[in-house]
């Protein structure tokens, strides 16, 4: 049974992940609104800052193991991703967490699965955090015990937020104690670094945005792209030379072929990238013109059958 | 060896500790700190990597744990040292210092594997400089450069981070010999 939960938390986690990102690779209006919604995200307080950036943490964690050699500029790219993902609806965002979280850490499945089976969405937030807490809690209260096996313990000065001291190695004690004063000198001139940047560079940031993903997120390959184009050349004239009615019918094909290829990409955990990548492009596409838009007559009679095209692929899911 | 990792574990995790109390108040500052207070992830990714089977995969915030506990053990070792240094009204720090401190700091199983470390880099170090060779020459000749122009103290954190960084390769692969 949790095996079967997994799976069906996975799919629309996929599903979200892949609109999105075409969504926001095809048109420019999405792009600056994502500029907005980042400056949004600073805004928040901190601690849904730093749920979103453990969120955002999680999520990388399979992108990143997958796919090696770009991992410079493809990380940054992807958090932003996650990060508007977040922003339009926090039950993708807990959903997104959780299905990397599961492929991540095996050993913790059991933990993540009875807080989200119990809580809701808004409330799951909280028990995590918690976990999170203590979890650390047990690891401080475990290490003293081995190290004062091994050497003498000498406690250090308690903190506020930690409620038991912790013993550390006597040979260390001074040293731990420089670094903190140290560390305190560094914030106090307001060298030390809060919060980690999504990326490092803002020109390789911009490059990311613009390159073509495909299903999953994954940058495509030059190969993949010249038969995206192509197919795009293929599909451009019959709707510009057909009438309306005609124009109609074959969208309406278009649209039952989706439906085809969308269950047996549910189905299977890899599916190819080219042509389903192409297709959930066209549909995003379609309903980004829609959004920020307006046109003809003509033109809003093509789009209806898209609309029609948006409101099934929910159905499926 | 484990029980010394504790203990360093340890007095990292009462570090973190602090950094976590003092992260809620203060503002956030330049993004561009982040070069200069961490190591490259990619370069600690590679490394956490020789350790994980070939179909293992590595969490993100697993590689950026390991980098702030990476980055922390290097200044908390060439904290020692510098003060060391600073006793005996010396500018440079050397690998002696650098080994003298982990074992003033409890890491006494580390001096004997780095010490011959040590001693064959600086072996390898001296050909390359009689050989001057092409590609490697003029590499090692880049970072003998920091090292010979000690005098400042920017010179002595990047000679220190630079020994450290080899050193603490050597330790990694002692464990794998083992």
């Amino acid at each position: 049974m949790i095996m079967l939960l997994q799976e069906m938390e996975n799919h629309p986690v996929q599903c979200m992940a892949k609109t999105n990102y075409d969504f926001l690779a095809r048109n420019n209006y999405p792009m600056k609104q994502l500029v907005q919604r980042n400056s949004d995200g600073d805004s928040s307080p901190t601690k849904s800052g730093e749920s979103h950036q453990e969120a955002s943490a999680v999520s990388d964690s399979s992108l990143n193991g997958q796919h090696t050699s770009p991992q410079s500029v493809f990380v940054p790219s992807d958090i932003n991703n996650n990060d508007s993902c977040g922003e339009r609806d926090h039950g993708t965002k807990s959903v997104l967490s959780l299905g990397n979280t599961e492929a991540a850490f095996p050993p913790s499945k059991f933990d993540y699965n009875q807080p989200f089976a119990c809580v809701s969405y808004p409330y799951g937030t909280d028990p995590y955090y918690g976990g999170v807490l203590t979890g650390y809690t047990s690891h401080a209260f475990v290490h003293p015990q081995i190290t004062g096996a091994a050497n003498s313990r000498m406690p250090l000065p308690v903190d506020p937020s930690v409620e038991e001291p912790i013993f550390v190695n006597a040979k260390q004690y001074n040293a731990i104690l420089r670094r903190r004063q140290t560390r305190a000198k560094l914030e106090a001139q307001n060298k030390a670094v809060k919060g980690r940047k999504p990326y490092l560079h803002e020109s390789r940031h911009h490059h990311a945005m613009k390159r073509a993903r495909g299903s999953g997120g994954r940058f495509l390959t030059k190969k993949e792209l010249l038969e995206q184009q192509q197919q795009q050349q293929q599909q451009k004239p019959p709707p510009a030379s057909a009438q309306s009615p005609t124009g109609r019918a074959r969208t309406s094909g278009g649209a039952v072929v989706l439906g085809k290829n969308l269950c047996p990409e549910n189905s299977t955990s890899c599916s190819p990238s080219t042509p389903t990548g192409s297709e959930i492009s066209s549909i995003s596409f379609g309903g980004g013109m829609l959004a920020h838009q307006e046109h003809i007559s003509f033109a809003s009679a093509d789009r209806h059958p898209t609309m029609n095209q948006n409101h099934r692929v929910p159905v499926m899911r | 060896m484990m029980m010394m990792d504790l203990g360093f574990l340890e007095g990292g995790a009462g570090m973190a500790d602090a950094g976590h109390d003092e992260s809620g108040s203060p503002p956030r500052s330049g993004g561009v700190r982040e070069q200069d207070r961490f190591l490259p992830i990619a370069n600690i990714s590679r490394i956490m990597k020789k350790a994980v089977p070939a179909n293992g995969k590595i969490a993100k915030d697993a590689k950026e744990t390991l980098q702030e506990c990476v980055s922390e053990f290097i200044s908390f070792v060439t904290s020692e040292a510098s003060d060391k240094c600073q006793k005996e009204k010396r500018k440079t720090i050397n690998g002696e210092d650098l080994l003298f401190a982990m074992g003033t700091l409890g890491f006494e199983e580390y001096v004997d594997p780095l010490k011959i470390y040590l001693h064959k880099y600086r072996e390898v170090i001296g050909d390359s400089k009689l050989s001057s060779k092409a590609g490697d020459g003029s590499v090692k000749k880049d970072t003998i450069g920091p090292h010979s122009g000690a005098s400042s103290s920017s010179a002595q954190g990047m000679v220190g981070a630079y020994t450290q960084g080899m050193g603490y390769m050597q330790p990694q692969y002692h464990n794998g010999d083992t």
